[in-house]
């Protein structure tokens, strides 16, 4: 999808964290924070934790960035990595009780139903591309990305058999793309508009 | 190996969502390094994650700009700090050193000064002390000079009660009782008389106090008349022993009422007591 020009806003990104620049952590925060919020959010449910939490997530970012391998995977999916695991660590810090999840689960669908309603006009797009993803899809990419669920409790939340989780995800995914890359489109025409 | 069929499986999906054990995950690895296609569908699927998150995060879960500036204070700081060291940067680096010297000089000057204070509190404290203790050395030495004195008398009184002693026990001793005139005759005295060690003490046995601006006067009668021994202490008690001066040849001691001072010569007309020297 080079029409984003997300390829090269990674590289200058990591350009910018390697020279210890500052700019680096106000680009990487303007773009990413969101995103590593969310993340951290999913799992960490108090806010104030929360925002402790991504303050220790760029601090990771900053100082771990020479262990960061680009052959790998892309920045983003390594940063996401360090936030879910920060999340995690601080959530069993805290002795959160592994029994809690299931309670969780209808709380994170219920959100999503919320969360195209109370979207503001801005993001009418994500609201659109979040109603055209099958709530099953919806579910499991969230169970899965944004919170710590493994393949065997994500099965056991969405009530299927395990070696379903697999193919689940993957048809998941090709729909979030498709949508995605439709979306990327429109926003790409809106951005030659305005 | 069927490699569509592998993309299909969902295994990258969850390769990059980090849901797989280490050995898929580095069969996965293996794999990316030996198929392009493998490699980039891992991508396509790690742009997808990544746009959903980045614009659901933008629209749901922009975290406040608090979160940014206190990173980027936590980063400048660890910065000042001398413990991080960046070879990329050798000329922050030089003054981030040179920050570190002005805030050891600054820690060495405080110290310093620290120092000073307490020493100036403990040498203060000290010279109260030493101040306190010769004051307590000066009053202890006033007793000890008091009870030296004290003793010095005491140990006078001691030989004069001896002496006196000694003139009481002795077979020399001439005892002399004065007995009371016409004009007091319940008074009595008593004189110790002792040619031989010439040495002569008084006693009154009983003499009632004097009145007001009257004191007792004793004489001692010899052969040219009434010689003056003193005036007796007006508050003078019964039983005190007395040394008086010594006059050879002594007929009879008496002891008049006279006024205040005393006289050169007795007003016999205010005898107390008198008694003769016996033989």
């Amino acid at each position: 999808m080079p029409a984003t020009g997300n390829s090269d806003n990674q590289a200058v990104l990591l350009k910018l964290l390697l020279a210890k620049d500052e700019a680096g952590m106000r680009y990487l925060f303007d773009h990413y924070g969101g995103a590593l919020n969310l993340i951290i959010s999913r799992i960490v449910t108090d806010p104030e934790v929360g925002q402790e939490v991504l303050q220790d997530v760029l601090m990771r970012i900053w100082q771990n960035i020479d262990k960061y391998e680009p052959d790998k995977s892309r920045l983003y999916t390594w940063m996401a990595r360090i936030a879910r695991n920060a999340s995690i660590d601080r959530v069993r810090s805290k002795s959160y009780r592994k029994g809690g999840k299931t309670d969780q689960i209808d709380a994170v669908v219920v959100n999503h139903d919320n969360l195209s309603e109370s979207m503001s006009v801005e993001h009418i797009g994500l609201a659109k591309l979040l109603n055209n993803l099958d709530t099953k899809h919806r579910s499991i990419i969230d169970l899965l990305y944004f919170k710590d669920y493994t393949q065997a409790e994500t099965a056991e939340a969405l009530d299927l058999p395990l070696g379903t989780v697999k193919t689940r995800s993957r048809r998941a995914l090709q729909q979030l793309r498709k949508l995605l890359k439709h979306e990327l489109v429109i926003l790409f025409i809106y951005s030659l508009l305005i | 190996m069927d490699i569509q069929a592998y993309i299909n499986s969902g295994e990258l999906e969850l390769y990059v969502l980090d849901r797989l054990s280490p050995d898929e995950r580095r069969r996965v690895e293996q794999y990316a390094e030996q198929y392009p296609e493998v490699r980039a569908e891992l991508g396509e699927i790690e742009r997808a994650l990544e746009q959903y998150a980045v614009l659901q995060g933008q629209a749901t879960a922009a975290p406040a700009p608090s979160v940014l500036d206190h990173a980027l204070q936590r980063i400048r700081s660890e910065q000042a700090a001398p413990t991080t060291s960046s070879v990329a940067r050798p000329a922050t680096e030089a003054s981030r050193s040179g920050g570190a010297a002005v805030w050891a000089l600054a820690i060495a000057l405080a110290l310093a000064l620290l120092g000073i204070a307490y020493l100036l509190v403990k040498s203060q404290a000290r010279e109260d002390a030493l101040r306190q203790s010769s004051t307590e050395l000066l009053e202890a030495r006033q007793q000890f000079t008091t009870l030296q004195d004290d003793c010095d008398s005491i140990q006078q009184r001691v030989e004069e009660n001896r002496q006196q002693l000694a003139v009481l026990a002795s077979v020399e001793t001439r005892n002399v009782v004065l007995a009371g005139s016409p004009n007091a005759p319940e008074s009595r005295a008593v004189v110790f008389y002792n040619p031989t060690s010439e040495q002569t003490l008084f006693s009154a046995v009983n003499l009632p106090a004097p009145p007001t601006g009257k004191q007792y006067q004793l004489w001692a009668i010899d052969g040219e008349g009434p010689q003056d021994l003193g005036v007796l202490d007006q508050n003078l008690t019964n039983d005190a022993l007395l040394s008086v001066p010594y006059l050879p040849g002594v007929a009879a001691f008496a002891i008049t009422l006279e006024d205040e001072g005393g006289k050169p010569t007795p007003d016999l007309s205010q005898l107390q007591v008198i008694g003769e020297v016996g033989p």
